[in-house]
């Protein structure tokens, strides 16, 4: 591990990260607030108005207790969504940057080895990714406390943000791998950010069933399921299978850096 | 510099691959590109802070003399500085180690006139300490000052390695002769005993050896009225080769 660059790093990714915490949190405030019994009945009469969008946005289903209308209200789309933009951002500012501007060549001559780099790059990015589920896990836990005192399943919520902070590692390592194999941003935002939004986009057609329902096969965020683990059910075998998938993806992409043909 | 693999051929640095031993190579190269491509979002003083502590050197003073030599305002933000500014902060930056290899591209693009003739003052300084620098420039005068040897390119491949001792023996004069009119001129190039480059009006203009005595003898019977004559400059010189290669 390099401590300059990480250094760097952090300058770099502290902002995004703060400011999509900030929205996170100002959403989860929001929807911890809205938490009624009541509301959540109210909330499935627009599920059969709007079947189609509220599907779409994963808010289907009854809400029984605190943790599973968070599961509903927030993993559907804003959990999803807003750290998905940080890691596009992450990637961006801690590989594709330096390579499509070209001062990657200061990092190369530096006499450092581009394992080194890669890989204090990599790790820079899933630390930064597990600060900020970290960050929103805690700030769900505070929230809850004070709004709802102890109705919060802190260890069900616990595993709702560990599963997903798994699936947004999977985003970031699409996005990292597509920043170590791209010559230019153009590449980079097209497999990048657009796979990211594009596997969203199939998630989001197959939660409204259907004949869309297949499309779930294509879309590695199906592995992610907020309704089932906050209902109590395992998810373990999807957690290993997104971290898997993370470390071939970002195993890959650093052997490919290594190896690749700088145009300098 | 280790950024790409050759296609054929080898790439050696002290006996290292450039590519395998990049690691191993750049800790003893200071490298200055051809395209400056610097950290944007920092300082110059940030900028050459984080390269020294990317490279593990302790000891600032260097980098403060280079800093002091070129005049470089290093405050301010890399993306709002001129060509010049951020070509004195890479060169800052390649020095500051004091690596026994220096590799520098266009060095003085970007200079002024008397930045780059502190560039030359500095290269010297370097030579004088036993650095080994690779340079590759466009600036005749440049080359001149400051190598011992130069390698003429032309269409990516090599034309010819030669030591400026060896070059300085080779440099001829230039001689430009006017005559008092076209046709004394023309008498003159079609009988004299050496290549004739070119013919302007009253004035023949032609390159001969190092030694004036039999050419003003020959000049001095065709009856001339002004003789110019000067040496051949490096880039003259250089521009021969390439019509050499051409025929």
């Amino acid at each position: 591990m390099i401590f300059p660059l990480i250094k760097q790093n952090i300058k770099s990714c502290i902002k995004p990260l703060l400011i999509v915490w900030a929205v996170i949190m100002m959403y989860t405030s929001v929807i911890v607030y809205m938490y009624n019994p009541e509301f959540s009945r109210m909330l499935t009469e627009y599920q059969k108005i709007m079947p189609g969008i509220m599907d779409a946005m994963g808010m289907s289903g009854i809400a029984e207790n605190l943790v599973q209308w968070m599961g509903i209200y927030l993993y559907g789309f804003i959990m999803t969504a807003f750290p998905m933009i940080f890691s596009i951002i992450a990637a961006n500012s801690l590989m594709m940057k330096y390579i499509d501007s070209g001062s990657v060549c200061a990092l190369l001559t530096s006499g450092r080895t581009r394992r080194q780099i890669v890989l204090t790059q990599a790790v820079c990015a899933v630390v930064f990714e597990i600060v900020l589920f970290a960050l929103s896990t805690a700030g769900g836990v505070v929230c809850a406390r004070i709004m709802f005192g102890g109705q919060l399943d802190i260890n069900l919520y616990i595993q709702l943000n560990f599963s997903c902070m798994l699936m947004q590692l999977m985003v970031l390592s699409i996005s990292f791998a597509a920043a170590c194999f791209s010559s230019d941003s153009k590449q980079f935002y097209t497999f990048g950010s657009g796979l990211p939004v594009a596997f969203y986009i199939a998630d989001m057609a197959a939660n409204m069933g259907g004949k869309a329902e297949n499309v779930k096969y294509l879309t590695p965020y199906t592995l992610f399921d907020a309704v089932k683990i906050t209902a109590g059910e395992s998810a373990a075998v999807q957690n290993v299978a997104m971290a898997v998938i993370s470390l071939v993806l970002l195993r890959g992409a650093a052997m490919y850096f290594e190896k690749r043909d700088l145009s300098v | 510099m280790g950024f790409i693999k050759a296609g054929g051929g080898s790439c050696r640095i002290n006996g290292m691959d450039c590519f395998e031993h990049s690691r191993q190579i750049h800790k003893n190269v200071g490298y200055l590109p051809g395209e400056i491509a610097l950290i944007n979002d920092m300082t110059g003083r940030q900028y050459l802070k984080f390269i020294r502590e990317m490279k593990g050197i302790k000891d600032d003073r260097r980098q403060k003399y280079i800093t002091d030599l070129f005049e470089l305002d290093d405050s301010g933000k890399i993306r709002k500085m001129s060509k010049g500014t951020k070509q004195k902060v890479a060169l800052a930056a390649a020095f500051m180690g004091q690596p026994d290899i220096l590799v520098l591209d266009e060095a003085t693009s970007g200079l002024d006139p008397l930045m780059q003739n502190r560039f030359v003052d500095l290269v010297l300084e370097e030579k004088q300490r036993g650095r080994t620098i690779f340079m590759s420039s466009h600036i005749f005068e440049e080359v001149e000052k400051t190598c011992d040897r130069v390698a003429i390119i032309k269409e990516g491949r090599l034309v010819s390695v030669e030591n400026m001792a060896d070059l300085a023996t080779k440099r001829q004069k230039s001689y430009t002769v006017l005559f008092k009119d076209r046709r004394r001129a023309a008498a003159f190039a079609a009988k004299a005993p050496f290549a004739v480059e070119k013919v302007q009006g009253a004035r023949v203009h032609f390159y001969a050896g190092q030694n004036p005595g039999p050419v003003l003898a020959a000049v001095a019977q065709a009856d001339p009225v002004d003789i110019e004559i000067k040496s051949q400059s490096l880039e003259e010189l250089f521009l021969h080769f390439y019509k050499e290669e051409n025929r």
